[in-house]
């Protein structure tokens, strides 16, 4: 599932640099968020918080940017500059043709696919039990605090949530994907005896 | 990807899913309304708009008899090996005998084409819940910006819809698109022909 793309300004063709990558991601999200818990949130601190949902955006996946290619095959065939993803032979009108996106960082293929479904399924195994909890605490505090003190907590919780919900399965991608083997030298040019 | 049990039709599935969200919806709302402007309500009024459909709500969310995929003994089978033996073993449901009936038939998936098929159906479904969650904080944000009375009562009803969502919807879109089985023609027997009439 890995696309000879950067996240930012990152290059991460390697598994290592990717394990680097998820670790510093949600290290940074982790932090931002108790930092704004602890700190009872300055204002600045929640817009950095609305700004990391922005940012997971840039692991791919959902989106053409990112080290994580496209998912869904609907956007597949609209980024590259199809009528509306119905014909990929049929030119879009206002792009004139032109591709959105570069056609090699679009193209899938059956390992590709499979590693994206076996990753939305450790995703959700995995948030299923994170939305047990939200969905049971939330009501609780809803009237155990009041509608301000609620909405405030919501606000803190909420951007969190929506991240995980955003980056866990491109995380899971970047995470196991092993690095690839370089290819062997063809036949005409090793060594002849 | 369907249980040992779960003998009906594609249709009769569908019929399923769709009396399951419908019923969800309804108790939904009962217990929505009741904490929203009922909590005043004591005796029976408040029994029968509150707490039963609030009780019938939880019990159909968390079941581990109904859909089944989480636990051993729904319509679908486990989708883990460790969720099936937890419907077996676990102190709790031995305590409260909810788990008398032994579901040996109710094996994770094993082989390649029910793993591809559980894993689709958790892509399609978080596919749809990315969705909602990203639409519930874009609600959240606004309500907030706007300083809305009513954040807290769309909040529960979010994340109670949330909730069923996350509990349910791969087993729902196993059960709405699984094909029927052909039944092996070698297994039936021959149909009497007019020569081998007596």
């Amino acid at each position: 599932m890995k696309s000879p793309r950067a996240f930012l300004f990152l290059t991460v063709e390697t598994q290592s640099r990717r394990r680097a990558l998820v670790v510093a991601w949600y290290g940074f999200l982790i932090a931002l968020s108790v930092a704004v818990v602890l700190w009872r949130g300055p204002s600045y601190l929640d817009k950095l918080l609305q700004f990391a949902v922005i940012c997971a955006l840039f692991l791919g996946g959902i989106t053409a940017a990112g080290p994580v290619r496209l998912f869904s095959r609907w956007q597949r065939k609209f980024a590259d500059g199809s009528v509306y993803g119905i014909d990929g032979n049929r030119p879009h009108p206002w792009l004139a043709g032109r591709r959105t996106v570069d056609l090699d960082r679009l193209r899938v293929d059956e390992h590709d696919l499979h590693a994206r479904d076996r990753a939305h399924y450790l995703a959700y195994a995995t948030l299923r039990w994170a939305v047990v909890l939200f969905s049971l605490f939330a009501p609780l505090v809803i009237y155990a605090a009041g509608p301000g003190a609620f909405a405030r907590l919501l606000s803190l919780l909420c951007f969190p949530f929506c991240v995980l919900f955003l980056s866990l399965p491109q995380a899971i991608i970047l995470w196991t994907e092993p690095d690839l083997e370089p290819d062997a030298p063809a036949a005409s040019a090793l060594p002849q005896p | 990807m369907l249980s040992e049990q779960t003998h009906c039709s594609r249709t009769a599935r569908r019929r399923i899913v769709v009396i399951y969200y419908a019923a969800t919806l309804a108790f939904g709302y009962c217990a929505w309304d009741f904490l929203l402007h009922g909590m005043a309500r004591t005796g029976w009024s408040g029994f029968v708009t509150g707490f039963f459909p609030g009780f019938l709500l939880a019990w159909l969310t968390l079941s581990p008899g109904l859909l089944g995929g989480i636990h051993a003994g729904g319509l679908v089978r486990p989708f883990s090996p460790r969720y099936g033996r937890t419907a077996y073993n676990a102190p709790l449901t031995e305590l409260f005998l909810v788990a008398r009936r032994r579901h040996d038939d109710d094996a994770a998936p094993a082989d390649e084409r029910d793993i591809a098929v559980r894993d689709r159906a958790h892509y399609l479904a978080l596919s749809v819940i990315r969705l909602v969650a990203l639409l519930l904080a874009l609600v959240v944000w606004a309500a907030i910006l706007l300083r809305a009375h009513w954040l807290p009562g769309v909040a529960a009803l979010g994340c109670y819809a949330l909730l069923i969502l996350a509990m349910t919807l791969p087993q729902a879109i196993l059960l709405w698109t699984e094909p029927d089985l052909i039944s092996d023609p070698e297994a039936e027997p021959a149909p009497a022909t007019l020569s081998s009439a007596p």
